[in-house]
């Protein structure tokens, strides 16, 4: 059982990068997929505990960003375009920052307590916390 | 002048890099658009090929003044304007906390499901919204608004509260009249859960609205209360003079990406007023397909004047108090119209019975930037030399 395990375990991560999303390791919110889609569509403004959410995105192009479009927002690259538009053009909010690499983002996010950002799984390191994966 | 101080003020803002955080953001509406027989106009467009009834231009300047606090500009030409920068929007917003916003100056008011992304294009499947609905004289109000946002379980929604003044163009039977709406009060629900989404819209305000011609045959209609007494009283259901407008909307929406469908309905009264009852609706649905949205709408717009005809009722078409001048002013004489055949012509004329049905294509070439084409067979119930079939062509983009 183990074994087998470990072997889909082996099979997806050869498949297809997993996303993971990443906090300030002094944030001790638990977030799940919903919680997650509101923070980086302006729909909350705050994590549960009340701290001010800060997300930080990663530029178009990069590969998490759109695994992390598609299985946490649930948008195409359009559907975004279109939805920040209007957001935009109302002055309701604008969208996150993009930083250009994993890399950035990770720096980002650990001089940040209030920061959350996505990161290809293979790039998060110990400055920083993992709130999910998908 | 307005334009030249416009773009040094943008150029000002343009030319501080060092303010933190100013944001600029941009779209372009460029649609041609051209009916398909020569004596057919419709939606001002002709058989001659144009830009300029719905081509939009703007561009949006966004300065944080604190965490709290944001200045927003968007400056707009229109093609029907001459490309005329004005700028349409210049409020401030403050952020009360999570929930709450509170905007004042000059600001969308959130009359329809597309009024806040109304000259963004590229956020709907359409060229233009349709024109039954969305065809309405003024969409900015000089005021305040609240806008609130919350969630809750898989459900978010909101609510906007905005007070306000409103002073546009409009036309009185066809003719450029200033429309004036005094003590505005708009309340307005949405809520969206996944793929469904709702909203309404109740508001109220002093509706007044003039031009010469239509106070001098006003004022023409009162003076005859001396010898006709419900003269009087259709001068006063004629006039638009701090009369109490009610307006409604309701729309609702099921996006499945794959497909969708969406309705919207609205209901104008300006009781007591020579503005007939006015309902109108669409429904629209179209089907994804990659990077196709071919999509089809039908549009009715009706506005009922038996207010207005019930006033001319009362009215005697010809008089005889034995003044040759007063009978005649009324009466009218060969070939000039009278008091009496003006007035029931104006009632007349604010019955309206129009449909419409677009079929469009969307192409996404890439995010921020769309290619359509809609088709629309416009038909006039009341007068069918008024059908025209018009096509247009545009380019969607947002920066």
């Amino acid at each position: 059982m183990k074994k087998w395990i470990l072997a889909a375990a082996l099979c997806c991560n050869v498949a297809v990068a997993d996303v993971a999303v990443i906090v300030h390791p002094s944030n001790g919110d638990s977030l799940d997929k919903d919680s997650i889609s509101r923070i980086f569509l302006n729909k909350a403004k705050a994590f549960p505990s009340g701290t001010q959410a800060e997300p930080v995105a990663l530029a178009e192009g990069q590969a998490a960003t759109d695994e992390f479009n598609g299985k946490v927002l649930n948008k195409t690259a359009a559907q975004l375009t279109a939805f920040w538009s209007k957001l935009v053009f109302t002055g309701k909010g604008q969208p996150p920052t993009a930083l250009g690499s994993d890399a950035e983002v990770v720096s980002a996010v650990a001089g940040n307590p209030g920061a959350i950002g996505y990161v290809d799984a293979s790039a998060v390191n110990d400055s920083v916390r993992v709130v999910a994966t998908f | 002048m307005k334009t030249k101080l416009a773009i040094l003020s943008v150029a000002g803002l343009l030319a501080a890099p060092t303010m933190a955080d100013i944001q600029i953001n941009g779209f372009a509406n460029l649609i041609a658009g051209m009916t398909l027989d020569d004596d057919e106009s419709v939606y001002d467009y002709d058989s001659d090929f144009s830009f300029d009834p719905a081509s939009v231009f703007g561009l949006q300047v966004r300065g944080e003044v604190s965490d709290k606090l944001s200045a927003t500009a968007q400056l707009v030409g229109r093609g029907r304007d001459d490309y005329d920068a004005d700028f349409e929007w210049a409020y401030m917003t403050y952020v009360l906390n999570n929930n709450v916003n509170i905007s004042a100056g000059r600001l969308r008011m959130p009359l329809f499901k597309y009024s806040a992304s109304l000259d963004i294009g590229y956020s709907y499947h359409w060229l233009t919204p349709p024109d039954a609905v969305y065809g309405i004289d003024f969409n900015n109000i000089d005021g305040v608004r609240v806008d609130y946002m919350n969630y809750s379980g898989d459900w978010e929604y909101g609510a906007q509260f905005t007070v306000g003044r409103v002073e546009a163009d409009t036309t009185i039977s066809g003719t450029p009249a200033a429309l004036e709406l005094e003590d505005v009060v708009a309340v307005s629900f949405e809520a969206t859960r996944d793929w469904f989404s709702a909203r309404t819209l109740l508001a109220r305000g002093k509706t007044s609205a003039a031009n010469p011609d239509f106070d001098t045959f006003v004022g023409g209609l009162a003076q005859y209360g001396a010898f006709i007494p419900t003269a009087s009283t259709a001068a006063e259901g004629f006039s638009v003079n701090e009369d109490t407008g009610t307006f409604f909307e309701v729309a609702v929406d099921i996006d499945k990406y794959d497909w969708f469908v969406g309705a919207e309905f609205t209901q104008t009264e300006v009781d007591g007023s020579v503005i007939a009852d006015n309902k109108a609706w669409y429904v629209t649905a179209g089907m994804r397909f990659g990077k196709f949205t071919p999509h089809i709408t039908y549009e009715v717009e009706e506005a009922d004047n038996g207010d207005q005809l019930g006033l001319i009722a009362a009215l005697p078409a010809t008089i005889a108090t034995g003044d040759a001048v007063v009978d005649a002013t009324w009466n009218g004489a060969a070939g000039t119209a009278g008091i009496y055949q003006t007035a029931a012509g104006i009632a007349a004329q604010q019955n309206l019975d129009v449909s419409a049905v677009t079929v469009g294509l969307r192409y996404d070439v890439e995010p921020g930037f769309a290619l359509k084409t809609d088709v629309t067979w416009y038909s006039d119930d009341l007068n069918d030399l008024n059908d025209a079939t018009l096509l247009k062509v545009g380019v969607n983009y947002t920066f």
